[in-house]
């Protein structure tokens, strides 16, 4: 993997390939290196692979969801890695639920590209806690059991 | 040079009689029975003889008959050999009777070879200056000793030696000890009260170093009682320039203290009282403002409502004013009285002022002129809520006392001493002399009849006064009886550029949209100002109506700001701002605002400043919040990046 813009390395993990590519070009453009994945196991496995800066996660895919994906993730990653999530309605239980599994911030679709951008670089806004590279590749390594 | 020359070298002997007959101090050759054999001029001045008579007298003869003896005994002493010299106090008696004290001074003078005594040589000084110093100053003790015992003032002296200290009668009834305690320094820090302790033992030390010891502190006295001291204290340096010893004063400022305390304490219940009032009455003005601001804003009103609304902003700032009048006075009573001056426009302000009266003329059929007396800059450095404030009350006072006629708002500015000078002139009755002066005093109106008439609290002009001074300036007065008033108040006003604030808020719009706020306020009127405000530009609002609500609220949903209201019930703003921020939610780094009144002490940047990045006024300007926002939004910082963790992979 290349080293070059590892600080602003996301990963867009969604099973709406429109979506997806919508997202991924977006952020392209305004500078980002971004990888996608198109289901919860592809994301968790890139996610270790990767290792992205940022997480952006849509919560409603078939076979594990984006709150099955932050289960995986565990306490330890998702502070380590600030996640946006996609949700399909305005429902704050979503949102409460997913802020309880440690996601940082949340974008409603349909949401406009002022609004993603937003979103995304408000997620760089807080530094991630630095803990060693060893532990972090621990708690990734063991996601994917 | 002298003690090298053997006796007689280079001087003759008629060289020193010459200088011994006219030496400043009385000197004598006396034999050893005590008679006079020689005495220079001081001497015979000294005791009114000539040497003639003194030759047939002994020193017994001119000595007061109460130094007789221990001279006697003295010359006795030297001839036996036991003191080679003496030296005395005594008393001479002149030839006309009068006594003169004297320092004298005796050497026994002896054969060389054998030691036989000879004679005396006796120096006599006259001590008469000395003793009138000595009693001049004992006489200066006694009244000193008098006034600090009337005046309840202790003294003490410290010998710095020993540590023992003298204490007067006053310090033993300061302290409640009875006189014959011993007193060291010990005891005297046993006294004091152990949280001043270490702070005075400080100062005694640093005083005793060369520092002035000016200090208070309180003492527990053996019967219970509680004392506050004030000391004073200064080094007396000994002969050699070491400290010998330190006196100072102690006395008792427990009343004043107490006085000061309680008056403390009363202002302070004053101050929350005004906070309150001011909070009840700004909160229902803050919908008036904030809406009628909005309004003010709005394009799709056609020019006449546009003016109406205009109108109705105007005589809202004015409203506010006048409450501020209430508050102001209660605050200049207390001495609390800021003045803020920012870049003023003072002609249009002066010409809004007359403005908000038109309908008020109306109604009597008076004319409303405005006047600019030179050229008037356009912005200059004034407190704009003070001017609006005293013109209000000018130019409404015009307008109520006067029944037909006009009045008339004249400005003039003087480059030269950089003063602008704002006149209310009136065609209404006049003031008389007697009544002008009662005019300037607090709740006086000329007469009480006019009060029912005319309405009014009568504070108005006492403020203004008070205003105009506390902003550097003055309010004069011109009237005579049946000719009208003249109003005039002169200010200090320095030209300055035109602000650039109006800018901010249309960067403001762009750089806010899709951000998320959460309002945190007991009052829903607040929240609804704030979700209009805010909502048209692309912000979206989030509400909780208390402390406990906004932290719920900010544990479940992420935002971008917080603006929290300050006085909230149960659970006040710095209370859940703080659990905010120290909790685990999504929201503990998020920046926080707080909503105070101008005059709401509670934020202050020790007590709060880690949680919050600013502060929006009550009663809330848009423009306020936009670029309060703005700012809070400034300080994240948004493109931060995240440091290479991952290197090397």
């Amino acid at each position: 993997m290349p080293a070059i813009d590892a600080g602003r390395r996301i990963l867009v993990v969604d099973d709406d390939k429109a979506v997806l590519e919508l997202v991924s070009t977006r952020l392209t453009l305004a500078g980002y290196n971004v990888f996608g994945a198109r289901n919860g196991h592809e994301g968790l496995s890139r996610l270790s692979s990767l290792r992205p800066s940022a997480l952006v996660l849509d919560l409603n895919m078939p076979s594990l969801d984006g709150f099955g994906v932050l289960q995986r993730m565990g306490i330890e990653t998702t502070a380590r890695i600030p996640t946006l999530v996609l949700t399909a309605s305005r429902g704050s239980a979503d949102v409460q639920r997913a802020i309880k599994l440690g996601a940082r911030d949340y974008l409603t679709k349909p949401f406009k590209d002022s609004n993603l951008l937003l979103r995304v670089a408000r997620l760089f806004r807080r530094p991630a806690d630095r803990q060693s590279l060893e532990q972090t590749l621990n708690s990734l390594d063991h996601m994917l059991d | 040079m002298l003690n090298q020359l053997p006796a007689g070298a280079g001087f003759t002997e008629n060289q020193f009689s010459v200088a011994m007959e006219h030496s400043p101090i009385g000197t004598a050759f006396v034999s050893l029975e005590g008679s006079w054999l020689w005495a220079n001029a001081e001497l015979r001045q000294l005791l009114g003889y000539s040497q003639a008579e003194l030759s047939g007298m002994t020193f017994q003869d001119v000595t007061h008959p109460d130094d007789v003896a221990s001279d006697e005994r003295l010359v006795e002493r030297v001839v036996a050999g036991e003191l080679r010299s003496y030296s005395m106090e005594k008393r001479y008696i002149r030839k006309d009777g009068s006594v003169v004290p004297a320092q004298l001074t005796v050497a026994l003078v002896r054969d060389d070879a054998r030691g036989t005594p000879l004679y005396f040589i006796s120096q006599v000084q006259d001590n008469t200056a000395k003793l009138a110093a000595g009693a001049e100053r004992a006489q200066l003790m006694e009244r000193v000793s008098l006034a600090t015992r009337t005046a309840q003032v202790g003294i003490w002296d410290w010998d710095l030696s020993n540590n023992a200290i003298t204490w007067d009668t006053v310090m033993f009834e300061l302290y409640g000890e009875p006189p014959s305690t011993n007193v060291t320094l010990a005891t005297f820090e046993g006294f004091v009260h152990s949280d001043d302790r270490d702070r005075v033992v400080e100062e005694l030390s640093a005083a005793v170093a060369g520092a002035l010891f000016d200090t208070h502190f309180r003492i527990n006295r053996r019967d219970g009682q509680v004392r506050y001291i004030r000391a004073l204290a200064t080094v007396m340096r000994n002969g050699t320039g070491d400290q010998g010893r330190m006196i100072g004063t102690n006395w008792d400022v427990s009343d004043a203290r107490r006085l000061q305390e309680e008056a403390l304490a009363a202002s302070k219940v004053k101050s929350e009282f005004l906070a309150n009032m001011s909070h009840e009455i700004r909160t229902p003005l803050t919908a008036v403002l904030g809406y009628t601001s909005l309004l003010a804003d709005r394009h799709d009103l056609d020019p006449k409502a546009q003016e109406q609304v205009e109108r109705v902003a105007a005589a809202g700032r004015g409203l506010l004013a006048i409450v501020n009048d209430v508050l102001d006075f209660s605050k200049l009573e207390a001495g609390l009285t800021t003045i803020t001056p920012s870049p003023t426009a003072a002609r249009p302000l002066a010409r809004e002022v007359l403005e908000m009266f038109v309908f008020q003329a109306g109604t009597k059929a008076l004319t409303l002129r405005f006047e600019a007396a030179t050229e008037i800059p356009e912005f200059v450095t004034l407190d704009p809520d003070r001017l609006r404030q005293i013109l209000v009350n000018l130019v409404g006072n015009g307008v109520k006392f006067t029944d037909r006629g006009s009045v008339t708002v004249r400005l003039a500015y003087d480059p030269a001493s950089e003063r602008l000078g704002i006149e209310v002139a009136d065609t209404g009755p006049g003031i008389s002399a007697r009544a002008q002066a009662k005019l300037f005093q607090r709740f006086s109106q000329i007469d009480g009849s006019s009060t029912r008439v005319k309405g009014g609290t009568g504070l108005g002009l006492a403020i203004c006064m008070g205003l105009a001074e506390a902003m550097g300036g003055s309010i004069t007065l011109r009237s005579r009886v049946g000719r009208g008033s003249i109003f005039r108040l002169e200010l200090p006003a320095t030209i300055v550029a035109a602000p650039t604030m109006r800018n901010a808020s249309l960067d403001a719009h762009t750089q806010l949209e899709g951000l998320r706020v959460l309002v945190v306020d007991d009052n829903a009127t607040n929240r609804e100002l704030v979700r209009a405000i805010l909502e048209p530009i692309g912000i979206e609002v989030s509400e909780a109506c208390d402390g406990q609500a906004g932290i719920e609220v900010a544990a479940n949903l992420p935002v971008d700001v917080i603006l929290m209201d300050m006085r909230m019930p149960v659970l006040d703003g710095r209370d859940a701002a703080a659990a905010i921020r120290h909790g685990d939610g999504p929201n503990r780094d998020v920046p926080m605002l707080a909503f105070s009144a101008q005059d709401d002490g509670r934020l202050s940047r020790t007590n709060s400043g880690d949680l919050f990045v600013g502060r929006i006024c009550k009663p809330l300007v848009p423009a306020d919040l936009l670029s309060g926002l703005s700012q809070a939004m400034g300080t994240d910082d948004v493109s931060g990046e995240i440091a290479v963790a991952y290197a090397g992979h």
